[in-house]
């Protein structure tokens, strides 16, 4: 089935950026949900999204304290750096856009 | 509140075999405060999937319930015209059993959902039933004569819940078995 390929909102947006500021480092939920401002029923429904049209990568990580089960991580792929950079972009252009008229 | 968080999230968010429901549940153990909030917003999420992901299934449910009640009434209305006696006298078991061969092909289909097959099945049905009935109470001329027949002045509306549901979940749940049976068959190469 051919996926769609809708531009992304601005609360995706503020994810990917949010999990891309860690890098090349896994992001957990919780982390993304105070940088975001999001609550989970925003969030999840949002990584899901990204994850599923590969812009972010997803994987169960060991805990940091022993004894406890993993942790669902996250991590931004190229695509979604390639993508939040788009974004950026435009925004960046809308703004200069809104400023000029 | 926090036991009904921790509720929510063990019993319908966790219970869920996805990696995304497991992932929920997990951030919630983490969580240092705002557990109800948090539960809720799973619960929204995960409920939002499960219907995105079964739409064809959820709307052959409340199709398959559509016709029952609505087409079938009209088919069995239909030859009421040509021989009452004969309608009135096995009524029961025309109207009663009508669901047996939808219920069959969605438990076939879907063996892991007999309890949404019985309980949206069941539901819809008696719910689209009561509305022939509040039709009838506010003088709908056509269905009148019709609900005269189905006795229903005389039956309980929760009985009719209680039949629906069980006749949706032994049909449901007999050909959800047949089809194990059939595939372990089919796995042992027999």
């Amino acid at each position: 089935m051919m996926q769609r390929n809708r531009a992304l909102s601005r609360q995706a947006i503020a994810v990917l950026d949010a999990i891309a500021t860690s890098g090349q480092e896994w992001s957990y939920g919780l982390e993304v949900s105070k940088a975001t401002g999001l609550k989970s029923g925003s969030l999840y429904p949002i990584l899901m999204r990204l994850d599923e049209r590969g812009l972010l990568e997803s994987c169960w990580l060991e805990p940091d304290k022993q004894g406890r089960p993993p942790r669902h991580g996250y991590r931004i792929t190229q695509a979604g750096l390639a993508t939040l950079h788009e974004s950026q972009q435009a925004r960046t252009i809308d703004k200069m856009m809104e400023a000029y008229s | 509140m926090k036991w009904l968080a921790t509720w929510i999230m063990n019993r319908i968010v966790g219970d869920g075999s996805s990696d995304w429901a497991m992932a929920m549940r997990r951030e919630y153990d983490e969580l240092p405060s705002g557990h109800f909030g948090w539960s809720m917003g799973c619960l929204g999420a995960t409920t939002l999937r499960e219907l995105r992901a079964n739409w064809l299934f959820l709307f052959c449910i409340v199709f398959s319930a559509y016709f029952i009640v609505v087409q079938y009434s009209h088919l069995i209305f239909q030859l009421a015209i040509y021989d009452r006696a004969f309608v009135t006298a096995h009524f029961y078991k025309l109207f009663i059993f009508a669901p047996v061969p939808f219920a069959l092909a969605l438990g076939y289909w879907r063996p892991d959902r007999i309890l949404t097959i019985s309980f949206l099945g069941g539901f819809m049905c008696q719910g689209i039933g009561n509305a022939f009935y509040a039709m009838y109470q506010l003088g709908g001329s056509f269905y009148s004569w019709w609900i005269e027949a189905m006795w229903m002045d005389t039956l309980p509306v929760f009985m009719g819940h209680v039949v629906e549901f069980g006749i949706w979940y032994i049909a449901a749940s007999a050909s959800g078995k047949l089809r194990g049976w059939q595939s372990s068959r089919l796995a042992q190469g027999t």
